[in-house]
């Protein structure tokens, strides 16, 4: 059923003989129409529904059970169009759009040409050549760099060139007030200090700017930042996930460390790579608790493990299945571009890829995900506590115990005075056998001791009272849970065990196979790891071993992780660049940064792209050089103002000939709110802080209080509130409730693309909520603390300037100061709820809270 | 083909549909009207996309029911002593009961038959007998549907109300009302389209797990309405800038905002977001409008007996509900706190008077849905997610017997409903003789939740959501049967 590959008529020499536009052509526009919406009742997998394939034109006019589909000479009186053009077929919900009807028509009218003649075999026309030679499946390329007449950069000169091709040119440079506020936001996810602010603008230097880009791609906070984006990528999450319990994964932060420690220290990116696909191959002795290297490599494969997981809570095969798919699904789109998932249940739509190279390519992975050796994933957690922090956990939890067993005592001679209670409210004639009946274990007792216990239900034995004390006795209870709560503190004292979310693999390796439209209850042929085809046409020397003999492992991933780092993966490269440049510029070179396919979007420069992925490699994937490079472009220090001229002929800024306006993500615009203030804590790393549900529902910071068995309040402390974002404990079914507002995506699995909204919500958040208010008051507070002389009456101005330049890196002009300060004397005595003496600072903190919610604070310009 | 995540760049059309994902605590559902605030042209269709919005939708099937409010009596009312006269019970007061019975509290449990201590009345054209505890109710006995089998049979309050609220007895599904907006959206685009009031003492048992869109994007979840301000969260200014203060504000903010703008012209992110506090404040006076109940007649505020002070609360509740209906909103649950109907130790005081509390509102409701012509539309529900045992539970030791209550009951219990296509004036099933188990027309949870989607048009079997390589449904249960004999 499934056949080896070959490629229908491939030879690259046509792809320039293609004819344009106009006609239609059964290849090149009919086919993929039917490919997505046909093909999988009529040709694929063998399933040809009413003896109908419509894989070729030939076939179509032998046509099936209900005779000829097609006839070229009348195609719109063939069944094929009659059965389309009435919505007949496809049958379910999908119909055909009229845009594909009509191309449908238009070929039949044409008389249903075909650009080629169509195989013997209808297994080798399986996909087209212009799919094969999609773009993205082809080498990266070493262009060179056009000439343009005033590009200081490579890059300019690539942007330049096509610019002037169209008649533009770079917008001008952007201010330097802009311009410091925009790079700050940028590389380190804060706004800029009064101070900092001031020593860019002070610092007149011809070098003033590199300067300013050296010494923020060297801040710890570069890091903080730009895990940030990787790990949307990466789909990181600290749960499992799934649709039932969201149950938590405790020590998925040492990954998130990881990332942000690989970004500080520049680790290079084909070695960031390969230690998240394959750091436990990477070991060349067994792991030892104090070699700092063997665990950073575990702490890296925590990458394979990210996807949700609902094994957790449910492990059957479905859930286990599940898991892997959408590990595969993160692994290839972030490091590939490549949606190999799509290829799961049948061949993918879109692109080349088949279901077997589906299953070729996630037998890579299978010695590290068994099926059928699974493990749950508490169960797989790596234990490398170092023996002096063990020793002091064991002694913890033995003085735990002892306090634990002597309540237990305690409360069992209570229970036992209980049940004496509840035999006296039983006649006295029957109590003694009573008595007797409940000593006895529930599997020995007579019929009559059954009856005697049904008779008198409020006598119990003593496990049973004990659960359900608080019903016997509620101030027992009460004074037992108390004290047990010493228990609990006692081994809350614990230094953290060093666990670590890994993947390894065991001396078990599985058979991998092909499940049948993706059930994995129906395992057919057996599949060998491999590259997918498309892709491995490029790499003949590519092998991935079955078992490599030389390593403990399989040295599948190893195998793959080094071709995929080689620098002749003609992925890796573009694929990351183009995320960078997505963060830096709003939109990728490629649009689609998670589908490089052929659904996916062309990029606007390909030669650029290309140039980037290349020189980046040549680089040594330096990966602070790359932000570098594109911050010293002119291209990232324009101004995002549009104009009216570049407007008419690219208004979506394709071509780049200005910067683009950016909003802060939901991370930035939290971080900034505290950071203005001066509160934000800068402390790198640890676990996160926890988020809780408070009793209204709301997602909120801090751990909740149980009392009685109930939630009970929630406890939280300032020195974790203040953290950056990045630190904030990431539960699928719990984001925090202001982050979740502003657009933070939900891990299923992973996020290419922030979406951004502009909602009422948002609007209401600013004007209206509790922290919203608290921040403004913050901010406030702290510029008025500094004031000499609080008693004297204020003077707004100097005020209002320290708050824009907070704000906005900048002074308000003449005409916006008389404006916030208007505003702040018409305020004051609408303030009717506020002390008089008060109102001063109250309205200044109303003007603060309004500029939070301007667009000027909200977007980076 | 496996769903794909945010493979494309989003179109802003899906990215505004979307945005509600996780978004909880603040008024979710009211995320409307934001279509055409920045539209931009769609880049290409993911491969499979999902988006979600509020729009009105119409149901497969005419549906006889566009509106629910549900009157949750969280505890289990007592269906003895309120609905369900069993003369034999009377009889055997004080006799034992040798059957075989599940206490929950075993602590306090007796085997000792406890007759009801309240007379039943015949009451309308009908005959319905009804406790003199609910005159009220007697007195729309010929409008609303009583069911006397109700059944859930799992142990205890937090499960069975999972049970009746989302269809299945653990935690983190979601429930009725969520299900009803994901699959029929809002009429008003100004309100919360799924309102939960909540009582002045208190919220109810779970808290917020009561209105939870579970797996659902969270623009399904209930917006919790609080008794007093803030009503909603973060939909009226704090209170120092009330009134003409927050009105500054927001010119102020509309100058900063036009001035930015006119040095980014044509960026159409920045108007919406200016569009956006428009929004915002349309929504604000919206809010405000439907809960100012100081607008209707007196003789309407008398009929739910808002002036007395032991019915004020839920009577206001009961009519902000009106009004919430009225104005499109299409799901309305009305909570007390905690569960104030679990009557294990003093049943004596305590049922009277909970029952005094809610007779005259929730009677009222009926009448006022039904003179303005929505009752027909609108589907009334009233009753908690269990009743009680037909033996005394001793709170207070055998001795005490004015502390005596009654231990829970899943297996049979009582509840009502009106309107929306139901038959009015009926009585729906039977329990045994000593109202222990429901042994005539049993309605199981699952089959309550399958009628009421049937009402609104939808069918229980069809109506489900996809999560990864699963789906999950209201009613997994595929026994589940529509109770014909209830519908009009």
């Amino acid at each position: 059923m499934v056949t080896v590959f070959s490629f229908w008529n491939c030879e690259p020499s046509l792809a320039n003989e293609l004819p344009k536009a106009n006609p239609v052509y059964f290849e090149t526009d009919v086919r993929p129409i039917l490919k997505v919406k046909c093909f999988h009742c009529h040709g694929e997998l063998g399933e040809t529904s009413g003896g109908l394939d419509l894989r070729l034109v030939r076939l179509m006019k032998s046509g099936g059970d209900s005779g000829t589909a097609l006839d070229p000479s009348d195609g719109l009186s063939s069944l094929l169009w009659e059965r389309i053009a009435s919505d007949e077929m496809p049958e379910g919900p999908k119909k055909l759009t009229d845009e594909e009807k009509s191309t449908i028509q238009t070929w039949l009218q044409q008389g249903a040409p075909l650009l080629r003649t169509e195989p013997d075999n209808v297994e080798d026309a399986r996909f087209t050549i212009e799919e094969l030679q999609h773009w993205a499946f082809q080498p990266v390329k070493q262009p060179d760099v056009p000439h343009a007449p005033q590009a200081t950069t490579e890059i300019d000169s690539f942007l330049l060139h096509k610019l002037q091709q169209n008649g533009l040119r770079f917008s001008p440079a952007a201010d330097k007030r802009t311009l410091v506020r925009r790079i700050y936001l940028d590389v380190i996810g804060l706004p800029p200090t009064e101070q900092q602010v001031a020593d860019f603008i002070n610092d007149t230097s011809d070098n003033a700017y590199a300067k300013l880009i050296d010494q923020l791609v060297a801040s710890d906070q570069f890091g903080v930042r730009w895990a940030r984006h990787w790990l949307d990528a990466a789909g990181y999450a600290e749960s499992n996930g799934g649709p039932l319990n969201d149950t938590l994964r405790e020590f998925a932060w040492r990954y998130r460390d990881y990332v942000v420690d690989a970004f500080n220290q520049n680790m290079p990116i084909d070695q960031f790579i390969r230690e998240q696909l394959a750091g436990d191959e990477m070991l060349s002795e067994p792991p030892s608790v104090d070699n700092p290297e063997h665990l950073r490599l575990l702490t890296a494969t925590g990458f394979l493990r990210l996807a949700p997981d609902p094994s957790q809570a449910e492990n059957n095969l479905a859930n286990r299945n599940m898991a892997v798919a959408d590990s595969l699904q993160t692994i290839s789109t972030a490091l590939t571009g490549i949606t190999v998932g799509c290829a799961q249940c049948h061949d993918h739509k879109y692109d080349p890829i088949g279901i077997d190279d589906y299953y070729r390519f996630r037998s890579i992975f299978d010695p590290a995900f068994p099926l059928d050796q699974w493990q749950t994933p508490n169960a797989r957690l790596i234990d490398m506590t170092p023996p002096d922090v063990q020793a002091q956990i064991d002694q913890i939890e033995a003085e735990a115990k002892a306090l634990e067993d002597k309540l237990k005592a305690e409360r069992d001679a209570v229970a036992l005075e209980i049940q004496e209670r509840k035999l006296a409210d039983v006649p006295q004639d029957v109590r003694e056998a009573t008595r007797a009946a409940v000593k006895t274990a529930p599997n020995q007792r007579s019929a009559e001791q059954n009856e005697l216990l049904d008779t008198y239900p409020m006598v119990k034995p003593i496990p049973t009272i004990i659960g359900l004390l608080v019903e016997y006795d509620s101030a027992q209870y009460r004074h037992f849970e108390k004290e047990f709560q010493k228990v609990a503190d006692i081994r809350a004292t614990k230094p953290l065990p060093h666990m670590i979310m890994a993947t390894t693999e065991t001396s078990h390796v599985p058979v991998s196979k092909i499940f049948f439209r993706g059930n994995p209850e129906d395992a057919q042929q057996t599949v060998s790891p491999a590259e997918i085809t498309v892709l491995a046409r490029l790499a003949p020397d590519l092998s991935i071993p079955e078992n490599n003999a030389t390593l403990p492992t399989t040295g599948r991933r190893l195998a793959y992780a080094q071709y995929l780092t080689s620098g002749h993966h003609p992925l890796t490269a573009r694929v990351f660049v183009n995320r960078i440049w997505m963060h830096y510029f709003g939109q990728g070179l490629v649009t689609t940064p998670g589908d490089f396919g052929l659904n996916g979007q062309r990029p606007s420069h390909p030669e650029l792209l290309d140039w980037l992925a290349d020189s980046f490699v040549q680089s040594g994937w330096n990966h602070k050089q790359l932000h570098r490079m594109i911050l010293l472009s002119a291209a990232y220090q324009q101004t995002s103002v549009r104009s009216a001229a570049q407007d008419a002929i690219d208004p979506d800024n394709q071509l780049l000939g200005r910067m683009t306006l950016k909003r802060m993500d939901a991370e930035t615009l939290r971080d900034a709110l505290y950071h203005v203030s001066g509160q934000l804590n800068l402390t790198l790393g640890g676990p996160s802080v926890p988020v809780t549900e408070d009793s209204e529902g709301k997602a909120v910071i801090g751990k909740r209080q149980i009392k009685d068995g109930l939630k009970a309040g929630v406890a939280s402390d300032a020195e974790s509130e203040y953290r950056r974002s990045l630190y904030i404990q990431v539960q699928r079914k719990l984001p925090l409730d202001m982050l979740a507002t502003f657009d933070q995506p939900v891990m299923n699995p992973n996020c290419h693309c922030r979406p951004e909204s502009t909602v009422a919500t948002q609007a209401l958040w600013f004007l209206n909520d509790a922290l919203a208010q608290e921040r403004a008051l913050a901010l406030t507070g702290e510029l008025w603390n500094e004031l000499p002389d609080k008693a004297a009456e204020i003077s707004y101005p100097p005020l209002v300037r320290r708050l824009y330049v907070r704000l906005f890196a900048c002074e308000p002009s003449a005409e916006e100061l008389a404006k916030c300060v208007e505003f702040l004397e018409t305020l004051q005595p609408q303030l009717v709820a506020v002390e008089a003496n008060d109102r001063r600072r109250q309205a200044f903190c109303v003007l603060t809270q309004t500029l939070f919610a301007s667009n000027r604070f909200l977007y980076i310009e | 083909m496996p769903h794909l995540g945010h493979t494309g760049l989003c179109s802003r059309r899906h990215v505004m549909q979307s945005t509600a994902f996780g978004l909880s605590g603040i008024a979710a559902s009211m995320l409307l009207q934001q279509d055409g605030l920045a539209e931009t042209a769609p880049i290409k269709p993911e491969l499979e996309p999902r988006s979600f919005d509020l729009l009105p939708k119409s149901p497969l099937r005419p549906a006889k029911a566009t509106a629910m409010i549900s009157m949750f009596m969280l505890g289990g009312p007592s269906q003895i002593d309120l609905f369900d006269p069993k003369p034999e019970l009377t009889k055997r007061h004080g006799q034992t009961f040798s059957g075989d019975v599940k206490f929950d509290n075993a602590a306090q449990a007796s085997r000792e038959l406890m007759g009801p201590a309240w007379k039943f009345r015949h009451h309308g054209a009908c005959g319905m007998e009804i406790s003199e505890l609910l005159p009220h109710l007697g007195s729309i006995a010929d409008d609303i549907t009583l069911i006397r089998s109700m059944h859930t049979g799992v142990n205890n309050h937090v499960p069975s109300n999972y049970a009746l609220s989302t269809g299945a007895n653990t935690s983190g599904r979601p429930v009725l009302g969520s299900w009803l907006l994901n699959a029929l959206g809002s009429e008003t685009q100004e309100l919360p389209a799924y309102v939960a009031l909540t009582d002045p003492r208190g919220l109810p048992l779970l808290g917020g797990e009561n209105w939870s869109n579970g797996q659902l994007p969270s623009l399904f979840q209930g917006t919790m309405v609080r008794p007093s301000e803030p009503r909603i969260f973060n939909l009226d200014a704090p209170v120092h800038l009330r009134g003409a203060a927050q009105q500054s504000q927001l010119d102020f903010l509309r100058q900063l905002n036009q001035q930015h703008l006119a040095s980014h012209p044509g960026e159409d992110d920045l108007e919406a977001r200016m569009a956006s506090y428009q929004l915002a404040a349309k929504m604000q006076l919206a809010a405000k409008e439907a809960f100012d109940i100081s607008q209707e007649s007196a003789a309407t505020l008398e009929m739910y007996g808002v002036s007395n002070e032991k019915t004020r609360d839920y009577a206001t509740r009961c009519l902000i509900a009106r009004r919430l209906v009225e104005r499109g909103v299409r799901f309305v649950q009305i909570f007390c706190n905690g569960q104030v109907w679990d009557h294990h130790g003093d049943i004596l005081t305590a049922l009277p008077e909970r029952c005094h509390e809610i007779d005259q509102p929730a009677a009222a409701l009926v009448k006022d849905l039904k003179q303005r012509g929505l009752l027909d539309s609108t589907l009334v529900h009233w009753g908690g997610e269990m009743g009680r045992l037909p033996v005394i539970q001793f709170r207070d030791g055998l001795s005490r017997r004015d502390k005596v209550g009654r231990d829970h009951n899943t297996y049979g219990f009582s509840m009502w409903a009106a309107g929306g296509g139901l038959k009015p004036g009926y009585i729906h099933g039977a329990t045994d003789e000593l109202s222990h188990h429901a042994v005539e027309g049993i309605v199981t949870h699952h089959d309550w939740l399958a009628t009421v989607l049937h009402q609104f048009g939808l069918d229980h079997r069809e109506l489900k959501f996809r999560i990864g390589a699963r789906e999950i449904r209201l009613v997994e249960n595929p026994d589940a049967n529509i109770v014909r004999e209830i519908i009009a």
